[in-house]
């Protein structure tokens, strides 16, 4: 099998390693037809692994020898012999190893060891457990490369709830999965503060040439809104059929009656989230307070309406 | 008697024998719990030591029969496990995704890493993906009626207790639900929405083979598994848009590249709501170029958004 894309760093490591340490001698022509990766990158993602301290014990090493033609494996960890796993363990290690399958359905050697592990666990019925992650999206594995070697970036961004394009300069930290969707968490230069990213929502990214120094405790990327203090207050009215909303939106629901309908308090900084939400809503919403956002529902509606020709 | 050593205790207790018991047994046997003048004091005691215990690694499992009283029990590693005779290969790929695929939510894989060779790199980026809260247990327990295709029994949502034929375990964008047989139907439920869960000992009970027609709930979109008849409906995106708009379209739809670079999807909506919520996300650099009902539909939906005495 050829990959026509270069691997990202986890690609890499799930594909590129497990079949060295299977084969121990190969052709470097071979590893590039396979993978598409240079002697060069591979060595800097062994030095990575043992830089890191990846192995338990510090004798537990991973060192090549590239000669004119050849990759040498000189030294490979001894693994232990049987895991041993808790039913708990072996499940959490189970839903990460399907996760990362998700994302490199290529990776062989994983693919068998998930077999086993599934086999194991529960063998009267191995394909109970399922994982469908996001789907894979560009950048994502270039970005997280980005994020090891501490590379700053430009990105060119389109915002997701403006729809403008700028371009900013990022130090990334982190690539993260949440919601099903992909994002960057990183401190934008641009902004002057730590920023996420929507990764769909970038359209190029390139390294500036520049590399950055990561606080020593990197802050976790946020999963709820946090209110600002020159936030829009919005009221919504929401009937039943969209009252999943105040589920995935960080809403207060103020009342709900007898018949479900709810009235829930929500805050941001810019009232076209509020508006958008609205508009896809339709009837199953309406800005009860909230003037701004009213303006701005009135705007993209007329943008909406227009592409379908009722401009009045 | 100092916290370490009532959880030590607690561990011993619970490690010496395959007996389940009670909270009222283990309060019996530990004199710590026993000693408590308020019996709240040592009923929130014990719920922080349990869960002490299982931060740290220890699967402390409780079960719970119909209305009788909760029992615990400390898992023993899995014999079979032990015996998957992984390669060194697939070895460093488990030991690779495991770390660095860092899960969120009550998974916690440290001591799974150690166990396969590995420590936690701290230096390269991990690529996290939040899988959301898993109840390891719950999980646990309905993996095990699966396998032995054993009936279950839970509460959902405050409807009447509910007897299925469980099927599978999902994550679908960090959500985890159960699928399940209900009177012949295919339903999902949410697990954190199910309590009081029951496992039936009497297996074999059932086929695990699913009803195959219809979309499926957990790979389909929103808009393709409604009740509504379906309308197979065309939508245009801009070219100027089509690099954002391509990451974003599910993969159960037909999509088109056109020569000016603009993008053509066909889908079949049965859930006019979730399609139009869905397509509004893009706003106006996409349209419904067909059927005209759709479009007039699209048209009627956007005029409700701002008509707010019509609510």
């Amino acid at each position: 099998m050829t990959y026509a894309q270069p691997l990202g760093g986890l690609g890499r490591l799930l594909m590129v390693i497990p079949w060295l340490i299977k084969e121990r001698v190969v052709p470097i022509r071979e590893m590039e037809r396979r993978f598409a990766i240079k002697p060069e990158q591979l060595v800097k993602d062994m030095e990575a692994l043992n830089e890191v301290d990846f192995f338990v014990s510090p004798e537990q090493r991973f060192s090549v020898e590239i000669t004119g033609e050849h990759v040498k494996v000189m030294e490979a960890p001894e693994f232990p012999a049987t895991p041993g796993f808790l039913p708990f363990e072996a499940l959490g290690c189970l839903v990460a190893a399907k996760a990362a399958l998700e994302m490199n359905p290529e990776a062989s050697d994983l693919a068998s060891a998930v077999e086993k592990l599934e086999k194991a666990m529960i063998p009267n019925a191995a394909k109970a457990l399922r994982i469908f992650s996001a789907a894979r999206a560009p950048w994502v594995n270039q970005l997280r490369e980005w994020a090891t070697d501490r590379r700053v970036v430009r990105l060119r961004y389109r915002s997701t709830d403006k729809g403008e394009i700028s371009d900013r300069e990022v130090e990334p930290w982190q690539v993260y999965q949440w919601m099903g969707t992909w994002y960057l968490w990183g401190f934008s230069r641009t902004k002057g503060e730590p920023r996420r990213y929507r990764v769909d929502g970038i359209q190029r990214a390139k390294p500036t040439g520049e590399g950055f120094r990561p606080p020593r405790r990197v802050p976790p990327p946020p999963t709820t809104y946090r209110r600002g203090p020159n936030d829009h207050r919005v009221v919504f009215l929401i009937r039943p059929p969209a009252r999943w909303i105040t589920e995935h939106y960080s809403m207060q629901v103020l009342s709900e009656d007898p018949e479900g309908v709810a009235t829930a308090e929500f805050y941001t900084r810019d009232p076209r989230v509020a508006a958008r939400l609205a508009l896809r809503l339709g009837p199953n919403i309406h800005i009860v307070e909230g003037s701004a956002a009213r303006r701005e529902l009135a705007t993209l509606a007329a943008a909406v309406l227009g592409r379908y020709g009722c401009s009045d | 008697m100092r916290k370490r050593e009532r959880l030590l205790n607690l561990l011993c207790l619970l490690w010496s024998s395959k007996h389940r018991f009670t909270r009222e047994e283990i309060f019996r046997r530990m004199v710590p719990y026993r000693n408590y003048a308020n019996p709240e004091t040592a009923r929130r005691t014990f719920e922080r030591d349990k869960k002490t215990l299982r931060q740290v690694g220890f699967d402390i499992q409780t079960s719970q029969l119909d209305e009788g009283p909760a029992t615990y029990t400390l898992a023993q590693p899995n014999n079979a496990l032990g015996e998957m005779q992984l390669s060194d290969s697939e070895r460093m790929a488990l030991a690779v995704s495991v770390a660095m695929v860092k899960l969120g939510g009550a998974l916690s894989v440290d001591r799974t890493l150690v166990k396969l060779g590995a420590g936690l790199p701290g230096g390269m980026a991990a690529m996290n993906v939040d899988m959301g809260d898993l109840e390891t247990e719950k999980v646990h327990d309905l993996l095990g009626a699966v396998q032995s295709r054993s009936h279950i029994f839970f509460d959902y949502k405050g409807s009447r207790r509910k007897q299925v034929e469980p099927l599978r375990i999902v994550n679908r964008s960090g959500q985890w639900y159960l699928q399940a047989r209900e009177e012949q139907v295919v339903k999902t439920f949410r697990i954190d929405r199910l309590s009081g869960l029951y496992v039936s000992p009497r297996e074999d009970m059932y086929d695990l083979a699913l009803s195959s027609e219809g979309p499926n709930i957990l790979t389909a979109e929103p808009w393709e598994f409604g009740e509504e008849e379906a309308i197979e409906t065309t939508v245009r995106f801009d070219a100027e848009a089509a690099w954002y708009v391509r990451p974003r379209l599910p993969s159960s739809v037909g999509i088109k590249e056109e020569d000016d670079g603009s993008l053509t999807v066909v889908t079949a909506v049965t859930n006019r709501a979730a399609f139009f919520f869905w397509m509004l996300d893009f706003v106006a650099d996409g349209e419904i170029v067909g059927p005209d009902s759709m479009r007039r539909a699209m048209v009627e939906w956007v005029m409700q958004s701002l008509g707010g005495e019509q609510k």
